[in-house]
């Protein structure tokens, strides 16, 4: 009956269309001040598996569906120009522009963006209000007792769609009263709403995941005024975002407890993300100067707030409330960038340029003083730190490059170049970080056969300053580890060659290796090798026909080094070291063709993409070892699969009939995330998920498109 | 094209086309050929706004060498050209930018004759076509399992990054710094929070690869390996997460791992939140 639907939709818009299109052509050699397109049709869609993740960011429902429409009036002074997507689906776009040539441009668009998460999620939980989580009193008592098991009472979990969606709303304005002067004005504004994945732990071994509502909006306000002749640039501006989240915090019954007590807890309270704003004034300007050099020079001043209500220490009634160091958050930041460039071209061969970049993030919030806190609502724990520990730091960035350009070979520079960036932290285990790069490389560019980019840099990061006592304090490692400020040495080498040997061939080959060393740590990440091969070709031997076909190979190694051990001695014993040599390979291919011309009135177009990955992670102890030989853990499987298919005849030169067949289809083994982890949402005697799962797919949809062009 | 004879040197446009036929048919359909907006070559010299005075190369039945054609100039200089009107708004940072320092111009992306795409006069019929001639790396990870919505189309390369130059590293179009670049669509992880994660504070790109990823949430490593690569405390961080954890479906392997209890992990405004449980 639904198919019955559909072709009857078609046959009227077939001839709802075909009545309008005869009237509406223009006269050969006319140029129409007034243009348009339209693809609409019907949509029908199989799947086996998983129905979410295929439509993470879009809508594949089955149905009728406008899936493009353009329109455009031009008549030289004025132009407007509106456009829709996928209209009334959830990911429908809606976007329009109406500009005065060189005088006023008004542009507005409206984008949905969904996320589908999953569809087979089930919770226990039932929310009476937004942010509240209530688990059924006599579920509590009986687990509480004894008398019940979550495997009891799981399968009363209520099934639901795990999905947010963002509604972004922009217009943008900019006028131009004089010839070198612009005035624009940008206003975004993005609600987000739908369910989130959040967890809620109490104590060790027992973790219970809500839908966490989602409510909130940011709105983000840009204005500059900017003046520009061919010789100097100079701009002023603001920009202020708002964050405005309706649901600050959440609380969510413990399905284990009814009652509290000094070491267990009914109920727990959890902040979420606190509104907050920023508001920023900059500048910047540009000046050219003799001997083809030019000053750029920019600086903004802004700060970043919140002050939320803190939530009390807990809501545990058996523990007796913490008074608060201060009822909100009163967090404060001030930022503070600026960036100078200096380039000269003093000689046709020769090019220099020199930057220098400082970001300030200077954060002011106060110290809150903490003695106890209380861990997960149910315990109470003395503050090893005394409060929290506002983050801030400063980075300076220098760069600079020198390149040549020798006469004899016109479209080759080679280039030498030289960076440092220094950072100075405030509230972290390393207070200051240097990093020296020297580069390297040659461009072969604005050569009609051969294109050549290839490149290599290496560099040493250097840290000094650390803080082994606050690490002692909190019983981790005292060494030098975290794995974005520890010592590392970075070699990277990229090539990219392109050659055209005809003008109808195209041949590409990239390598990309990498590899970062950090020859100084005792515990952490030790080493990162990465390796890129692409190579493609594309042949296209006539306006409208083209073939290509793509391969990518890549491969990631990493190795990270640990010891188990508990306070006391085993905490210095190196036989308790062990080691995790992580490695994934991936495999990418894609072939295409667009024959446009090859069969009279039709054109196809077809694609297929393979993504293939296998990834690892591998234990290895030490020769000397005294912990127990761990299980290796299963391989992980991502192989990923798109082909389209897509046909279109035209009736007549402006009305068409077309076929798109898409296939799409997910293969995944994941110890964690796969169905054999999360199949069940109480995984074990102490958890309760939503069942949110990677799992396979195979989708096939079809759409019957009809094309009308005015 | 033009009302008034040529200044000295100059031919006007009506003399380039009678042999520039096509170039000057092209042209007409983009935005340089809109004469009514003062600041487009057209309401200027015309074709010699660009191409340069073309007296000399009229006079010299066509001589090459006495005009400006751009595949045969050096790439900085086809840029001083077209920098001199495009020298503000997206492109006030081109010189000295990185494309600029690898030998880019703006014809290695953009053809003023025949352009390919809908927008932005490119020489490729998208941006990820475009960007990923040279940019394969990164290309090749939106194909992964875990991406943002570029292949879905809601989102494209200068979604993220300004290809003419930013203030920003890595050529973001967004904000000074690379977290400036990612809260500005994430703003609820702008905080400042009353406990803040160093690493995410300092970088987002520290634990994401926003390119695309077979890790959940674009993670550069699976959790818990990603946690521990910093955190080799006494307990659970330096515990060995092996099969065995898998097959008693414990909780700091199996699902999301650390970041189950550990959930704000970006950044927590709980007093009782120094380890993100809160």
């Amino acid at each position: 009956m639904q198919k019955f639907y559909y072709l009857i939709l078609v046959a009227v818009l077939l001839g709802r269309s075909g009545g309008s299109v005869l009237a509406q052509q223009p006269a050969a050699g006319d140029v129409a001040p007034a243009s348009g397109s339209v693809d609409f049709g019907v949509r029908m869609s199989s799947n086996t598996g998983d129905p979410a993740r295929n439509q993470r960011y879009r809508d594949l429902r089955d149905g009728p569906t406008v899936d493009r429409l353009r329109y455009t009036h031009d008549d030289k002074k004025w132009v407007f120009s509106a456009g829709a997507d996928h209209l009334g689906y959830r990911d429908q776009r809606y976007f329009g522009e109406l500009r005065q040539a060189g005088k006023f441009k008004l542009s507005f668009e409206w984008n949905q963006i969904p996320l589908f998460n999953s569809a087979g999620t089930r919770t226990l939980f039932t929310s009476p209000a937004p942010g509240e989580f209530r688990i059924d009193d006599s579920i509590q008592k009986g687990l509480e007792a004894g008398t019940l098991r979550l495997a009891d009472v799981a399968p009363q979990a209520l099934s639901f769609d795990l999905r947010s969606r963002r509604d972004i709303a922009s217009v943008n304005v900019v006028v131009t009263p004089a010839r070198n002067l612009d005035l624009s004005l940008k206003v975004k504004t993005t609600h987000r709403g739908g369910k989130q994945q959040w967890g809620v732990g109490f104590g060790f071994s027992n973790e219970f995941e809500v839908p966490a509502p989602l409510d909130n909006r940011s709105t983000d306000v840009g204005s500059a005024l900017e003046w520009a002749n061919t010789r100097a640039m100079v701009r002023v501006g603001y920009d202020g975002s708002w964050f405005t989240n309706q649901v600050e915090s959440i609380i969510v019954d413990n399905p284990l407890r009814f009652t509290d007590t000094t070491s267990a807890v009914s109920q727990g309270r959890m902040a979420l993300w606190p509104s907050s704003h920023s508001n920023t004034v900059n500048t910047a300007g540009s000046i050219k100067l003799p001997a083809h050099s030019q000053i750029t020079a920019y600086l903004s001043v802004g700060t970043w707030a919140q002050n939320a209500a803190l939530i009390p220490f807990t809501v545990n009634t058996a523990i007796a409330p913490i008074p608060l160091d201060r009822p909100t958050a009163e967090a404060d930041a001030r930022v503070t960038a600026m960036n100078y460039t200096a380039s000269s071209h003093p000689l046709r061969e020769v090019s220099l340029t020199a930057r220098f970049k400082r970001y300030n993030f200077d954060n002011r919030t106060p110290h809150f003083a903490i003695t106890n806190y209380v861990r997960t609502d149910q315990s109470v724990v003395t503050s090893l730190l005394g409060g929290n520990e506002p983050l801030g730091y400063v980075r300076d960035h220098f760069d600079a490059d020198a390149s040549y350009t020798p006469k004899a070979v016109p479209f080759t520079a080679f280039r030498v170049g030289f960076g440092r960036e220094e950072i100075e932290r405030t509230h972290r285990y390393v207070e200051t970080t240097r990093e020296n790069t020297v580069r390297a490389s040659v461009d072969v560019s604005g050569n009609a056969y051969v294109s050549l980019r290839t490149g290599v840099e290496r560099s040493m990061l250097k840290g000094t300053g650390l803080d082994e006592e606050v690490l002692d304090e909190i019983g981790e490692q005292a060494s030098l580890r975290q794995f974005d400020i520890s010592d590392r040495n970075r070699n990277r080498l990229s090539t990219i060659l392109q050659l055209t040997p005809i003008a109808t061939v195209g041949i590409n080959l990239t390598v990309a290796t990498g590899n970062d060393h950090r020859p100084d740590a005792a515990f952490g990440l030790q080493h990162l090798d990465n390796r890129t091969y692409a190579l493609g070709a594309d042949y296209v031997p006539s306006d409208g026909m083209s073939f290509g076909a793509n391969y990518g190979y890549e491969t990631y190694k990493s190795r990270q080094m640990s010891r188990q051990a508990a306070s006391g001695v085993q905490f210095t014993d190196p036989t308790r070291n062990w080691f995790t040599n992580g490695a994934e390979r991936v495999h990418t291919a894609n072939i295409s063709a667009d024959l446009l011309t090859l069969v009279p009135k039709t054109e196809l177009r077809m694609s297929y993409d393979l993504s293939r990955s296998r990834a690892r992670y591998d234990y290895v102890l030490t020769a000397d070892t005294t912990l127990v030989t761990p299980q290796p853990l299963p391989v992980l499987i991502n192989d990923l699969r798109h082909g389209t298919f897509d046909a279109r005849y035209r009736l007549r030169r402006d009305f068409a009939i077309g076929l798109v067949y898409w296939h799409d289809s997910y293969e995944v083994q994941d110890f964690a995330l796969g169905l054999s982890a999360l199949g069940r949402i109480d995984i074990n005697t102490g958890s309760l998920l939503l069942g949110n799962a990677y799992l396979p797919y195979t989708d096939n949809t079809f759409m019957l498109r009809l094309s009308y062009l005015w | 094209m033009q009302a008034q004879a040529p200044p000295p040197g100059y031919v006007g446009a009506d003399t380039c086309v009678t042999c520039h036929d096509a170039e000057g048919t092209s042209l007409s359909h983009t935005e340089h050929a809109r004469a009514v907006n003062p600041r487009t070559p057209m309401a200027g010299m015309g074709c010699e706004s660009c191409h340069g005075p073309g007296k000399a190369h009229v006079d010299a039945d066509g001589d090459v060498t006495k005009i400006r054609v751009f595949p045969k100039m050096a790439p900085r200089e086809v840029s001083q050209v077209c920098a001199s009107c495009h020298n503000r708004s997206e492109h006030a940072q081109w010189q000295g930018s990185a494309h600029d320092t690898r030998n880019l111009t703006c014809t290695t992306c953009h053809s003023v004759h025949d352009p390919k795409s809908e927008q932005a006069q490119l020489k490729k019929t998208s941006q990820i076509q475009l960007c990923g001639s040279c940019h394969r790396a990164q290309t090749l990870k939106l194909q992964r399992t875990n991406h943002m919505p570029v292949r879905e189309g809601k989102m494209e390369c200068t979604s993220c990054h300004n290809p003419h130059g930013s203030t920003n590293l890595k050529l973001l179009r967004t904000g000074n710094y690379i977290n400036e670049s990612c809260i500005s669509c994430h703003a609820e992880k702008r905080g400042p929070f009353l406990f803040e994660h160093p690493p995410g504070r300092e970088s987002c790109v520290t634990c994401h690869d926003p390119h695309g990823s077979t890790n959940e949430r674009l993670l550069v490593a699976k959790v818990p390996m990603l946690c521990q690569r910093c955190h080799i405390g006494t307990n659970h961080p330096s515990t060995i997460y092996d099969n065995a954890q898998v097959k008693n479906a414990s909780v700091r392997i199996v699902g999301r791992s650390c970041v189950s209890c550990h959930e704000n992990i970006h950044g927590s405004n709980s007093p009782s939140g120094n380890a993100f449980h809160r």
